[in-house]
């Protein structure tokens, strides 16, 4: 499906829209590898010293396949574990075409994180009812441990335990480091009341949202 | 995947709250009918808001399609269109994934996809941008991603406005139609092989794409002689002597020709032009009419939809009948049923919306793809949604046919089981100054059987979640029960020859005497039962059948002489006898009934006898006793108001469910001077 979707032209193109003028790509004492690999429309992996350039050839090979993007229902999915590429692409491609279809419909820059949110746990959540106002560890553990009583709090804190007890695991909101506490105790219960209201008021953890996603992707009928 | 629901609120004529529009729709085809003003444009313009359409035409917003609740009273402030999408593929649902809404019912998850649409009317003072940007909101509240202009594209609808001209569509031009929908066409752009400048002659210019063709046209236009030739001169006698020496002008003629292949195209394909051929014979220049050309226009229409490898395909029609004669129309229908059910290379199904005013379209279609439009809410017909049972779907299938769909397009109807109720109801409404044209009557002859299943038509299921279809609908039947004395005087029993006892006679006819005590009315109270309740009301004859209860209740006179001059009809059209003679002898005859009857039962069944007896037919009496009237009315012999008071009050009834209520009573019936034994 990706036959002919960068030519050479396009190369040169792509060269002089990342600041590199018409040759950045091209073969220097016959050493083509990198025309070559931006040329490469196969499974692949660059490997290379840091600073010699593979965010910028993969923010080029996006600029061309954005341009020559001949599909309405898919996407370019890129993921990273940062959000470096992302910001890549908005510095150097901010001023072209390429750079602004590549951050819309059909097409997704981000972290793994922030796909998981917006294609699946997102629109699960929403579909439950529930307004998703923050997605963020710190302050949805915040919110929850303001739920606790001062006995719980105390509890759990004298066994060793801090707000993360409060992450959970399972859609049920139970799982998750829990120390002693069994799930017949009155402070998991309390821990697991405060992780459901908190999120029922819509915070969430970073990780709970996988929880969701999962929940989803595993539902009848899915 | 297709759309399941329309909700549409404060735009034009449809209102907030419970007086906001839903309609429900199944995949497939859909047919809105109704009277005009009932919405069925709205509703269509509301989807090309919300969808946007594949034509050129844009249509905005316009602060008069805010809805105003009340004459001058101040517009909504926002319309909200609210689509369900439903049936997904695997595909939608991995475009759309991010705006998807699942819905959990028992205990399966399913996808829909809700696009809320948005539009705010500017509320300051002065500006000239009377409406705000519209939003597409997803989500099941509208808290979900807004829909990027790129997914809104996957979703766009073909639109066919109503008198279209079809003509100019199909025609050659820029920007025309014809050449957008033959540039989406697969087999014209992945057909042949382009024109190579290096490969000039081409090895073989059928083997050509259709650009190839072009640009190798273009290629030997250059190469003429003759504009060789006119090039040259044009450069050596002209330019060279207007030019300075060191920059001389040179003239190049060429067809022009865009370097992009897609404007290229365009440009070719706009040279195009589209004409129906009477024959097989292509090259016949015989052209067709309005309606030809706009069956070839939908032709083309749904070949680029069914040709799409993406994307939601819907294509809304309004008035598919305009141009088309009735079988025309039929075989259209057929057609677009057909495609409707035919699966795309990517799963998808077409999804069609047509309005339509024709009952040859709507009698063509299943209930199942009926949606009655009226004042301003939708009715779907569909199974579950009515008070029809599966075995009266089955029966309207068959049997509702041209004459009845009308009753679709209606503001009341009338249900009738025979023809002398279908050509005497009419008339004497006239009279009673109800006229059925005036009130936008309809009436239906069912022909003796399944009254009470068209008028379940318009009984809705439950009423308290749907609302009511306003329409009055009247059914009127016979009682079929006859006075004691009847069987002899109208031939049933020969004088003298008992009542035979049931069972174990199978007799099929009733005589008062066949009920005990409160029996008669429990018949009555069954026969109203059946189809009664919301708008539909059966009003049963008080006593026996039409013509009976016309003589029972004061216009024996005129049904006697009715039937007398329906048994004399062949011999008037043969002109072997005249009106007059006919009536002096009915006359004579009814004469002697009133004098010897005891009672009014006695009369009515001695003037009922010319039909049951006798063989007078009730359709030709019935047209006959119209005309009577008629004449009286018109000679002033009788008045409206006299009239009714000698009309059976079930009659008037119906005539006053379907057009206005009386204001003053009846007079009581003059009737005949009866001898009373």
């Amino acid at each position: 499906m990706f036959d002919d979707l960068i030519r050479e032209q396009d190369v040169v193109w792509a060269s002089a829209l990342m600041g590199l003028g018409p040759g950045g790509f091209a073969p220097v004492d016959g050493d083509d590898s990198r025309l070559k690999a931006m040329l490469n429309l196969d499974t692949v992996d660059f490997e290379a010293c840091p600073g010699s350039g593979k965010t910028t050839l993969l923010v080029a090979k996006l600029a061309v396949l954005a341009m020559r993007w001949p599909h309405r229902q898919q996407g370019i999915c890129v993921l990273s574990h940062t959000n470096a590429a992302r910001n890549e692409i908005s510095t150097k491609l901010s001023n072209s075409a390429a750079g602004i279809a590549l951050t819309r419909y059909p097409h997704f820059v981000g972290t793994i994180h922030s796909f998981v949110n917006e294609y699946l746990a997102l629109p699960w959540l929403r579909s439950k009812g529930i307004e998703v106002r923050r997605v963020d560890t710190q302050i949805a553990l915040m919110k929850r441990w303001g739920m606790l009583s001062n006995t719980t709090r105390w509890t759990v804190q004298q066994s060793g335990l801090e707000e993360t007890a409060l992450i959970y695991t399972q859609p049920d909101y139970t799982g998750g480091n829990k120390g002693k506490f069994g799930p017949h105790t009155a402070t998991y219960q309390a821990l697991v009341a405060a992780s459901r209201a908190g999120s029922e008021q819509g915070y969430f953890c970073f990780d709970e949202m996988f929880v969701w996603a999962n929940q989803l992707l595993e539902s009848p009928s899915f | 995947m297709y759309i399941a629901e329309v909700q549409i609120e404060n735009f034009r004529l449809f209102g907030s709250a419970d007086r906001a529009f839903v309609l429900t729709l199944n995949p497939g085809l859909t047919a809105l009918v109704g009277e005009n003003d009932a919405g069925k444009t709205a509703v269509i313009d509301a989807l090309r808001l919300v969808l946007g359409t594949r034509d050129q035409d844009v249509l905005r917003v316009d602060p008069v399609d805010f809805h105003q609740a009340a004459p001058g009273a101040e517009r909504a402030d926002q319309i909200v269109i609210r689509l369900t999408f439903r049936g997904l593929t695997i595909a939608d649902r991995g475009a759309l994934s991010e705006f998807l809404t699942y819905e959990t019912i028992g205990g399966t998850v399913e996808t829909a996809l809700i696009i809320t649409w948005v539009a705010k009317r500017n509320a300051k003072e002065g500006s000239s941008r009377r409406v705000l940007p519209s939003e597409w909101r997803t989500g099941a509240k509208g808290d979900g991603p807004l829909l990027d202009l790129g997914a809104r594209s996957l979703l766009t609808a073909t639109y066919l406005r109503p008198l279209r001209d079809a003509e100019r569509a199909m025609s050659a031009g820029r920007g025309s139609r014809l050449s957008q929908i033959l540039q989406n066409t697969k087999e014209i752009r992945d057909t042949g092989v382009g024109f190579d400048q290096n490969a000039d002659p081409p090895a073989d210019p059928k083997m050509l794409s259709v650009l190839g063709l072009g640009d190798y046209a273009n290629h030997l236009f250059g190469q003429s002689e003759g504009i060789k030739q006119a090039r040259k001169r044009l450069n050596e006698d002209y330019l060279a002597p207007l030019s300075f020496a060191n920059d001389l002008l040179r003239a190049r003629i060429g067809v022009a020709g865009a370097p992009e292949d897609s404007l290229r195209l365009r440009q070719l394909l706009e040279k195009l032009e589209l004409a129906l051929t009477a024959s097989a014979d292509a090259e016949s220049a015989h052209s067709r009419g309005l309606g030809s050309n706009n069956l070839l226009f939908m032709a083309c229409e749904l070949l680029l939809l069914a040709a799409e490898s993406d994307g939601f395909p819907l294509l809304l029609i309004e008035e598919p009948e305009a141009h088309l004669h009735p079988q025309r129309q039929l075989r259209l229908m057929s057609f677009l049923q057909e495609q409707a059910k035919k699966e795309r290379a990517d799963g998808q199904r077409i999804q069609i919306i047509v309005t339509t005013h024709s009952p040859n379209l709507a009698s063509d279609l299943h209930l199942d793809n009926l949606a009655l439009i009226e004042g301003g809410r939708a009715f779907s017909l569909c199974q579950g949604k009515t008070k029809l049972s599966p075995s009266d779907y089955r029966f309207l299938e068959r049997f509702l046919d041209v004459t009845k769909a009308n009753l679709f397009f209606a503001r009341a109807v009338l249900i009738v089981e025979g023809d002398a109720e279908n050509i005497l109801l009419p008339v004497i409404a006239k009279l009673l100054d109800r006229d059925f044209h005036h009130h936008g009557v309809s009436v239906v002859n069912v022909g003796g059987v399944g009254l009470g299943r068209y008028a379940r038509i318009f009984m809705r299921e439950d009423p308290v979640r749907d609302g009511m279809i306003n329409i009055p609908v009247a059914c009127v039947t016979d009682m079929d029960v006859m006075p004691d004395m009847a069987p002899w005087i109208i031939g049933k029993l020969e004088a003298g020859q008992p009542v035979p006892v049931r069972p174990p006679s199978k007799r099929q006819w009733r005589i008062k005497a066949d009920f005990h005590s409160d029996e008669l009315e429990h018949r009555r109270t069954d026969r109203r039962a059946k189809a009664s309740g919301q708008k539909v009301e059966t009003f049963v004859a008080g006593e026996w059948t039409l013509e009976y209860d016309l003589a029972f209740h004061g216009l024996g006179k005129f049904v006697f002489r009715a039937a007398s001059l329906a048994l004399a009809d062949d011999r008037l059209n043969a002109r072997t006898t005249v009106q007059a003679d006919v009536i002096a002898a009915a006359d004579a005859a009814y004469r002697a009934i009133v004098d010897a009857a005891p009672d009014q039962e006695t009369l009515g069944a001695h003037v009922y006898a010319l039909f049951e007896a006798d063989g007078a037919s009730k359709a030709i009496a019935a047209q006959y006793l119209a005309e009577l009237l008629e004449k009286e009315v018109k000679e002033g012999k009788l008045d409206a108001h006299t009239l009714r008071g000698q009309l059976p009050p079930y009659a008037v009834e119906a005539i006053a469910h379907v057009t206005a209520p009386f204001d003053a009573p009846a007079p009581p019936p003059a009737g005949e001077p009866v001898m009373v034994a």
